[in-house]
């Protein structure tokens, strides 16, 4: 466990975690916190103990006003955007997300054949053995989206999102049932798509309700274009 | 009734922008958290102001949550109690912020740590009746009440300059009784 751990480390590491030190050796035990494995595990354990000393500590319910309070300050007009949450993705060790990866196909063209595909994005959540490609041509009012491979879990819907900047997700709309269908693309929305990701969103039938992503995001990538 | 992974799985839903698992984190550990501002703090307005900060922190951090080897409810913990003692000490004092619980996460999981969690919860309990009762009453009331080394000295009337040395051996004393395997 932590025996191998020196006295003076668990010492430093129970005053930090009660909070006794100086500004300044807190500070100095954080930077020590952010390279030395020893000290983490001693201020880990500090830490888990010394929570259990609330288990006796009463439940109690707040006020409305909290959570009210925390969805306008979250999710308000000045809420943080899609771009901003997902640029820390690659900070995530384990869970859900190592399940997730992104791959890129992108299609050699030759000439402008209009018709021909000119961005493509393909969005695999290996964990659910889903592969979707969803691809655009110049002409489109359209976006192709072919499943691969995989479904939408039992009684669930998928739904591809267009992620913009500094902009909240938009809908892209439910992946249709078969295998290969079209989604309609608003003008607006289709110039977005330059410098943009997609994603998909596990959601109840008929997607979601808010106009948001509600359930998980299983797979995430950026819209490839031709050059 | 909500297990350990069920809120660890939440929290991972939360890294990846989930509102809805947020919500439902919220719904879980409300009372819970809302216990510890009220108990540390001891007034409702500010403790619901400490516990709107402490979801709105765990929200923006959750996605360094699971790298840094404190089990879920012991990160939702001392989130909230950092915060809470963060305003007793700007109540009295400019002092240093207690933040970092919340921001370090980013090398391996110390697998000690990890074997920590949860199997010994309330350990402390017994380990801390073996301490005497005044040495685990400032223990408890660093804790729970941000009680600092100067308050500590003053209301146990031992000299500040051995405080720490008063305290660090009892410390010493708990971890042996943690780590006492028997």
């Amino acid at each position: 466990m932590t025996d191998d751990i020196s006295e003076e480390v668990h010492m430093l590491a129970a005053e930090y975690a009660l909070g006794l030190m100086t500004p300044e050796e807190a500070q100095a035990f954080e930077e020590l916190l952010d390279v030395d494995s020893q000290s983490r595990a001693a201020y880990a354990f500090w830490a888990e103990h010394f929570a259990s000393l609330t288990d006796d500590v009463p439940e109690a319910e707040p006020s409305n006003r909290v959570l009210t309070g925390i969805r306008s300050e979250l999710f308000g007009p000045e809420a943080p955007t899609w771009r901003r949450r997902l640029g820390l993705l690659p900070a995530m060790a384990g869970g859900l997300l190592a399940a997730i990866v992104a791959l890129w196909v992108i299609d050699v063209s030759f000439g402008p054949a209009i018709d021909r595909p000119i961005a493509n994005a393909t969005l695999i959540a290996e964990a659910q053995g889903l592969e979707v490609r969803v691809s655009y041509a110049y002409s489109g009012e359209t976006l192709t989206v072919t499943r691969v491979s995989g479904d939408a879990p039992e009684g669930r819907a998928l739904e591809l999102w267009l992620l913009k900047e500094d902009q909240p997700a938009i809908s892209l709309g439910v992946l249709p049932d078969d295998a290969n269908g079209q989604l309609q693309i608003a003008a607006d929305v289709r110039e977005l798509l330059r410098g943009a990701q997609c994603a998909i969103s596990v959601e109840p039938p008929g997607g979601s309700p808010t106009g948001a992503p509600t359930g998980e995001v299983i797979a995430i990538a950026p819209v490839v274009w031709e050059t | 009734m909500t297990t350990t992974a069920d809120i660890e799985d939440m929290i991972a839903r939360v890294a990846i922008g989930d509102r809805k698992a947020f919500e439902a984190l919220y719904d879980a550990t409300r009372l819970k958290l809302f216990g510890v501002c009220l108990r540390v703090l001891k007034n409702r307005a500010e403790a619901e102001d400490a516990l709107q900060d402490a979801y709105i922190k765990i929200w923006r951090n959750a996605d360094r949550y699971s790298a840094n080897g404190f089990s879920p409810m012991t990160w939702l913990i001392t989130v909230t109690r950092n915060l809470c003692i963060d305003r007793i000490r700007a109540r009295i004092y400019l002092n240093g912020d207690m933040d970092e619980v919340a921001q370090f996460a980013d090398d391996a999981p110390g697998p000690e740590a990890q074997a920590v969690a949860g199997s010994e919860r309330a350990r402390i309990v017994a380990c801390m009746d073996e301490l005497e009762p005044e040495k685990a009453t400032a223990v408890r009331r660093a804790y729970l009440e941000g009680a600092t080394y100067q308050e500590l000295s003053i209301d146990l009337d031992v000299p500040l300059n051995t405080i720490r040395t008063w305290l660090r051996r009892s410390l010493a004393k708990l971890r042996a009784c943690l780590s006492d395997d028997g």
